[in-house]
């Protein structure tokens, strides 16, 4: 047998009749193959209704690229043709463009090999699993009287999508219903999840919160925390990777980065709107509402009013944790693994003393 | 049942510039010989182009579509029809159906047994082999290789660093182990089916 090296094909042929075989096919032909059909292939329901969905090609109609603003019509007539309609003026020499829908930068680069800048209906994508018992779960709060912050009841019918889509502020696409306008960028499944973590947490029934619509200032901030969490940390790593790299040498880190600060961009305005709503329901010294305040701010208040207490709570916590020191650490607590047992025992000591 | 698209072009495919056909399908360009070739497949298997647009080929290879005449529109307008007996999927290898031409092949065999996508797959990566044998030549000559593909799969660790903290960075490695184990279970099912190099061999002789 004859071993012949392709640029692109690594074929095996027979030297009797030349001819090359599949099975020896690399690879990368492999890899080949699964992007042009991911890229291009229509999806056959609309032109053969009757059979079992499945992607085909269609040749010359998948030459037009994509753009978001073209509007296209795709008309097919079942097991005969797909006519492709353009509403678009005709100006010599200017590209002809299809429309694929209203698809955010991941979808665009990893399903077809290009990335949009500013792309309107950039989306951050998370991908969960919703296992059937946690479907049944959060199925439960689905109900009159126990959905939380009006979410939409129709969205939390459908079967649970692992795939989430949190929208920015101004989305074309819209938000999803929630009272709360920053929980507005979380898909319904994700803000019930959440909400029924908080009330796990707290020991709380769903049925026992009396006005579910805005279940109160704790609750709705235990909801938020995680989502809040979770874009702090994709900020983090998306600043980092931005400055990590030099400028784009060639096509692929073009799309790459055009990709990612279309992400940051989408990040940081869903961690201004959040950072808004935290502060929004920070206590303050200006203001007499009851609000949020830090484990770092409860110390020092307690320290400011009830010295006394003050010491004997930092001595009590050393003698149980030798190696945390709450002086020490007092500005830079919310970073400490210890926060939150800091603030339980905080919480513990302030109800004996007004007790 | 239709002959597939390859039989159909023999009326259309030896036309020369200038000819009648040259003049009715201005969609190609004269000195492109590859987009003449594929133009004249596709409208020889039903397909059509609006006569003022053209298919061009740019510096890096892609093929584009563009407008050759100036023209507004009120609405929607017709720019292409494409006819099923050109697609190409799994289903041209399933000949119990009409709905689009059948083709001969080995891969036949693996109908039912493995999921019609990865079928799809290894049917478009052995008419590729087929070269000028595939019904689809033309149209394969025209779709982007390996070293001009840009999606992920196709990035070095160079180049995916640009979009690192993103879901598809994250999802790369694991994407790559999957499709690359999809291919060698699929070869297990060639090899299982019999799809011997003779038999591969036999199915060329078209």
């Amino acid at each position: 047998m004859l071993e012949l090296s392709l640029p692109f094909l690594s074929l095996t042929c027979c030297h009797y009749c030349q001819k090359r075989t599949l099975l020896t096919a690399s690879s990368e032909s492999y890899l080949w193959a699964v992007t042009i059909i991911t890229s291009r292939a229509f999806i056959s329901q609309a032109i053969l209704p009757t059979l079992p969905k499945f992607s085909l090609l269609f040749p010359v109609i998948d030459l037009l690229d994509h753009s978001p603003t073209a509007r296209a019509q795709w008309d097919f007539t079942v097991r005969d043709s797909f006519s492709l309609k353009l509403s678009q003026p005709f100006r010599f020499g200017a590209e002809l463009f299809n429309n694929y829908g209203p698809k955010h930068n991941g979808e665009l680069l990893y399903g077809y090999g290009f990335a949009i800048p500013n792309n309107p209906v950039e989306q951050i994508h998370l991908k969960v699993r919703f296992g059937e018992a946690a479907q049944w779960e959060l199925a439960q709060f689905n109900k009159p009287g126990v959905l939380p912050f009006d979410l939409d009841p129709q969205l939390c019918e459908e079967p649970f999508d692992n795939d989430l889509l949190f929208r920015p502020k101004g989305s074309p696409l819209g938000r999803y219903r929630n009272r709360v306008p920053c929980l507005a960028a979380c898909p319904p499944q994700y803000v019930l999840s959440n909400y029924q973590a908080a009330l796990r947490q707290r020991v709380i029934r769903a049925e026992a919160v009396q006005d579910p619509s805005f279940p109160g200032t704790r609750i709705t901030l235990a909801t938020i925390k995680p989502f809040y969490a979770f874009i702090q940390r994709r900020l983090a790593e998306l600043s980092q990777s931005r400055s990590a790299v030099s400028s784009p040498q060639n096509k692929k880190q073009r799309f790459a980065s055009i990709y990612r600060d279309g992400q940051l961009k989408v990040v940081r305005s869903l961690h201004d709107e959040l950072s808004a709503h935290l502060n929004s329901v920070r206590t303050s010294d200006a203001s007499p509402k009851r609000g949020i305040l830090t484990t770092t701010e409860a110390l020092k208040t307690l320290k400011q009013f009830s010295p006394e207490h003050y010491e004997n709570f930092k001595t009590g916590v050393r003698a149980g944790w030798p190696n945390f020191d709450v002086e020490e650490d007092i500005e830079a607590l919310a970073a400490t693994a210890e926060e939150f047992l800091v603030w339980a025992l905080l919480l513990v000591v302030m109800h004996a003393v007004a007790s | 049942m239709p002959p597939p698209p390859h039989q159909l072009h023999g009326q259309a495919a030896h036309a020369e510039p200038g000819t009648h056909n040259a003049a009715s399908n201005p969609a190609y360009s004269d000195s492109n010989p590859r987009i003449r070739q594929l133009v004249d497949w596709f409208t020889g298997a039903g397909g059509w182009l609006h006569p003022d647009v053209r298919i061009v080929q740019d510096e890096a290879g892609g093929f584009h579509v563009i407008a050759c005449s100036d023209s507004d529109t009120d609405g929607y307008q017709l720019v292409a029809k494409g006819h099923i007996r050109s697609t190409l999927s799994y289903l041209n290898l399933d000949h119990t159906q009409d709905a689009v031409p059948n083709v001969t092949s080995p891969l036949q065999r693996l109908l039912g047994k493995i999921p019609n996508h990865i079928l799809t797959y290894l049917f478009l990566v052995e008419q590729r082999i087929l070269g000028d044998k595939s019904p689809w030549e033309h149209y394969i000559a025209c779709l982007p290789v390996q070293e001009t593909m840009t999606t992920p799969l196709f990035f070095s660790e160079e180049d995916a660093a640009y979009m690192k903290g993103t879901p598809v960075y994250n999802s790369l490695s694991a994407q790559k182990t999957a499709l690359f184990e999809e291919w060698e279970k699929a070869r297990s099912f060639m090899v299982k089916a019999g799809l011997s190099d003779e038999a591969v061999y036999q199915a060329c002789d078209l």
